[in-house]
């Protein structure tokens, strides 16, 4: 368990290692000079030449990149080129936001998905099963910005006259009380919960198979018990490897829902500083929505790998 | 087999077909058996040939889209008939069963205790402390050691023996009628196997239960069995007391089984049918003729057209056999 | 050659023959090639030009005259949506062919020959993977600028990984045949076997992957577009024209509704036919 528990760490960091060049070399990617782009095009020479030392653009890359990890360790982000602060601040009063919002819809998305795959399988072949699968392959396709501009329409503003149904429940826009959040929350969850729905339903069809479901039922358990105590139990384990990168891919998808409902978390903030093309803050919420996916992935690569123990060892 | 009290269970006309994409396939075709108080009763046949679907109807645990029909009377009363909530407080209850695979066949995520809690929680109401009494007895009746740290365990933990003891134990627990064993040691060790059937046979005497076993092992039949059902392609083509079935075998195939069987024993260790390659007839074949007639070498005319009835003879000794209807 | 080349028709033959024994496959196969001939041909029939603006008849609600209504600048939404097929088709097929290459060449080279190569490659995916969802090519595209060619090349590198991990262990399953060791005894060189008898085995869970990532490059690249990075207005690429609609939502929803819906649409056909390949290509993956 430890020894396995040290080697996932093992692995993570060159992962870490690997992007944070990759970012740092984002910079660098930029067609011209950085330098240009912060001071204007026509900037006097001098000034230039003055940003190049300050932002250590003269030294050779292996040590540009040298500081700029040495820095990362420190907590040291950079500093905006638009604002001037250190980019850290920045990105730390915006990312509590985008934690609760990726948090809630992978809570959001694993629930539905779990019960929706759990009733398809259940009902296997029968019409429920093809309409939840039919809704999950929808959800699948759906643009969640589209999604989120729709919810918007329907459940926001509601003046939608050639719909026939449209309310005001919920807010539009802005993060923090319930009105704010469910629309966002389901905006960023459905393509999760039909990944999820789909996970589910297969991996339960495969338990449904095993000998001991049928031990179950000659036990005499009712079909409910069977089904949520025995099935459940065993079909959730291999749905619990995507929830790790589902949750990574709500955090990479919380940029577009931010956008959408104009909530101020990361993502906002990275828009903006593409918009005005502030590199630093760019790089920095990269590195730290990547971070932050690596080590929720990992956390679910060890929970996983305890829950599986039991089951690999009976086969 | 004709007792003249009323038996435990008496199956009549069963019949379990499916759809496949064309067809109805009939893979149990009215058999009628019946198994008295406290007697054993195998089925014997290759795989396919609907043991287990027979068994799994007495449950009625067949999978969905199965079609059951006949009658099923466990204690006089038509368990097809029941409401899914009355076959509920059968099930593990008044009729057990265990399974070909022990290692599958428990959940690998719930402790042994757990698993066997489940059942009397579900079955009888006792506290808790009653329940761990009954479950360490019945471990301990079932010949597992230590039970206190075995309740404790996950059946991975456990030896394919151990686990099947386990299971017995569970099926045991509410001190069942009858218990239906599905080829219970066709996945063990030759040893352990011996072992088991022991076992079973010890348990039904204690217990005075019913015991029906499915095997394709004749070995295993005949050493537990008081009557025995040969099953060929869902029919049961011959049923009898285990000493006449071994001793006079009438029907052509049961006479190979036989044969094959002493052949085999003399040279190799192996006791096994080779299975049929095509287990289900499609309906076309299934309505006419004897299931067995393509592979039979007394075959005649008759044969293919017309099934045979099933006969009974002056020692209650059925057949399915136009040959064996007339003198042979 | 000949021999060669007979085999391989007679491959492409079965494959198609085997999309049209499964009902979901050869359905949305058949959408599939409608909305290649609406690319192909569409454009040529609309009545309206999908970038000249009409003033008179600006955010017109759907009618007879525009199905989809009009935008803001009066332009058909109906017209603009066909212009965008073709475009949106070229983003996820070329997309995907290059990510495809890249990823499938990388990943049997690291399922051949293993070792240091392997580890290293794979690494190198793990962290192309550490970047959650559409950041790495929101990020890239950033620091590119907006073109489409910069947006295709960043789907394609968003593709890689995913390619990369599949073609490596379907191609360490095919090097445990004896006849890989059989061929290398008989001094075949390592492109020779990997590309004339490793290839040709994994064809298959590469085309579904392949099906199913033009599915994701469209979604990918419309939601680029509609954060205002790769495709720039007025070209009528779909995520753009809901960026543009989304400023008129009170007044005239239809504006959002219809790109979004066409979006959906494509994605939704590649997402059921690449389902359906897998049943038929790939059943044992079945997930």
């Amino acid at each position: 368990m430890l020894s396995f528990i040290l080697r996932r760490l093992m692995q993570t960091l060159p992962v870490l290692f690997g992007v944070s060049l990759l970012v740092f070399s984002l910079l660098h990617l930029i067609p011209g000079d950085p330098a240009v782009l912060i001071a204007g095009e026509n900037a006097p020479k001098e000034q230039i030449a003055n940003i190049h030392e300050r932002l250590g653009l003269n030294d050779p890359l292996p040590i540009q990149y040298w500081n700029y990890m040495w820095n990362i360790i420190q907590g040291d982000l950079g500093t905006s080129f638009r604002t001037g602060r250190p980019v850290i601040e920045e990105i730390a009063s915006r990312f509590p936001i985008t934690f609760q919002l990726s948090v809630y819809s992978t809570i959001f998305s694993i629930f539905l998905g779990l019960i929706a795959g759990v009733i398809a399988a259940t009902y296997k072949n029968s019409f429920i099963d093809t309409s939840i699968m039919v809704i999950a392959l929808f959800g699948l396709s759906l643009p969640n910005f589209w999604l989120g501009l729709m919810l918007i329409q329907w459940f926001a503003i509601g003046q939608t006259p050639w719909l026939p149904f449209s309310t005001s429940w919920f807010s539009p826009s802005g993060w923090g009380s319930f009105q704010q959040m469910v629309l966002p929350v389901i905006t960023l969850g459905t393509a999760g919960a039909a990944m999820i729905a789909r996970m589910t339903r297969s991996s339960m069809l495969d338990v449904l198979n095993e000998d001991y479901i049928q031990t179950a039922r000659a036990k005499g358990l009712s079909e409910r018990k069977v089904i949520y105590r025995h099935a459940l139990r065993s079909a959730i384990i291999p749905v619990i490897t995507v929830i790790g990168i589902q949750f990574g891919f709500l955090l990479g998808g919380s940029v577009v829902t931010e956008q959408v409902f104009a909530i101020n978390g990361l993502g906002r903030l990275l828009m903006n500083s593409i918009t005005n093309r502030d590199f630093p803050v760019v790089q920095g919420i990269v590195l730290v929505i990547s971070f932050t996916f690596v080590i929720v992935h990992l956390i679910v690569d060890i929970l996983y790998h305890v829950f599986n123990k039991r089951m690999k060892m009976n086969g | 087999m004709a007792s003249t009290k009323q038996p435990l269970l008496s199956v009549r006309h069963l019949s379990v077909s499916f759809f496949t994409k064309n067809d109805e396939v009939k893979a149990v075709d009215d058999v009628s058996f019946s198994i008295p108080k406290g007697q054993t009763l195998g089925i014997v046949g290759e795989s396919g040939a609907g043991k287990s679907m027979t068994a799994l109807s007495l449950l009625r645990l067949s999978q969905p889209g199965e079609i059951v029909t006949g009658e099923i009377l466990f204690e006089g009363e038509n368990i097809l008939k029941k409401k899914e909530r009355e076959m509920r407080k059968i099930r593990g209850k008044d009729i057990s069963m265990i399974f070909q695979d022990p290692m599958n066949s428990l959940h690998p995520t719930y402790t042994i205790g757990q698993q066997l809690r489940e059942v009397l929680y579900t079955h009888e109401h006792l506290n808790k402390k009653q329940a761990t009494k009954r479950i360490m007895d019945m471990l301990q009746l079932v010949g597992i050691s230590a039970p206190e740290k075995r309740m404790h365990q996950y059946p991975h933990e456990l030896s394919g023996g151990m686990k099947q003891r386990a299971m017995i134990a569970m099926a045991l627990l509410c001190y069942p009628k009858l218990l239906i064993a599905d080829e219970p040691t066709t996945a063990l060790d030759v040893t352990i196997q011996a072992q088991i059937l022991t076992l079973i046979k010890e348990l039904q005497r204690k217990l005075a239960m019913s015991v029906l076993i499915i095997s394709h092992d004749f070995g295993v039949i005949a050493e537990m069995c008081d009557h025995v059902a040969v099953m060929y392609g869902g029919n049961i083509v011959e049923m009898a007391d285990v000493h006449h079935l071994f001793e006079k075998p009438k029907h052509p195939y049961t006479i190979e089984l036989l044969q094959s069987l002493l052949r085999k024993d003399r040279h190799t260790n192996e006791k096994k049918v080779r299975p049929i390659k095509e287990p289900f007839l499609r309906s076309e074949e299934n309505g006419t003729g004897c299931r067995f007639a393509p592979k039979c070498p007394y075959k005649q005319e008759i044969c293919a057209k017309r099934l045979p009835p099933l006969i009974q003879d002056e020692h209650n000794h059925y057949t399915r056999c136009w040959i064996a209807s007339d003198d042979r | 050659m000949t021999k060669d080349k007979s085999v391989m028709n007679m491959e492409n033959r079965s494959l198609i023959s085997r999309i049209f024994s499964n009902k979901t496959a050869s359905i949305s196969f058949i959408f599939i090639l409608c909305l290649v001939f609406i690319a192909v041909i569409g454009p040529y029939l609309t009545v309206y030009d999908p970038n000249v603006p009409d003033t008179s008849n600006r955010l017109a609600s759907p009618s007879a005259k525009h199905f989809f209504g009009t935008d803001h600048h009066g332009r058909d939404i109906f017209t603009r949506i066909i212009h965008g097929m073709p475009l949106s088709l070229y983003i996820g097929v070329i997309s995907v062919l290059i990510g495809a290459t890249i990823g499938v060449v990388l990943g049997m080279i690291s399922g051949y020959y293993g070792g240091f190569i392997d580890s290293f490659i794979m690494r190198c995916m793990d962290v192309l993977f550490a970047f959650p969802g559409i950041l790495l090519a929101l990020a890239l595209v950033s620091v590119l600028g907006n073109s489409l060619h910069h947006l295709i090349l960043a789907v394609s590198i968003f593709l890689v990984p995913m390619f990369a991990r599949i073609v490596r262990s379907s191609t360490l399953a095919i090097c445990q045949l004896e006849y890989i060791d059989a061929m290398k005894v008989l001094g075949a060189s390592d492109i020779r076997i990997i590309f004339k008898h490793i290839f040709p085995n994994i064809v298959s869970p590469i085309i579904v992957q392949a099906t199913l990532s033009i599915a994701s490059a469209i979604l990918t690249a419309s939601t680029l577009s509609f954060l205002g990075l790769g495709v720039q207005p007025p070209t009528p690429e779909w995520g753009a024209m809901l960026n543009e609609g989304k400023d008129y939502m009170y007044q005239a929803p239809h504006v959002a509704f219809f790109p979004g819906l066409a979006i959906m649409f494509v994605v939704l056909v590649f997402h059921i036919f690449g389902d359906g390949l897998r049943d038929v290509l790939d059943p044992k993956s079945k997930k």
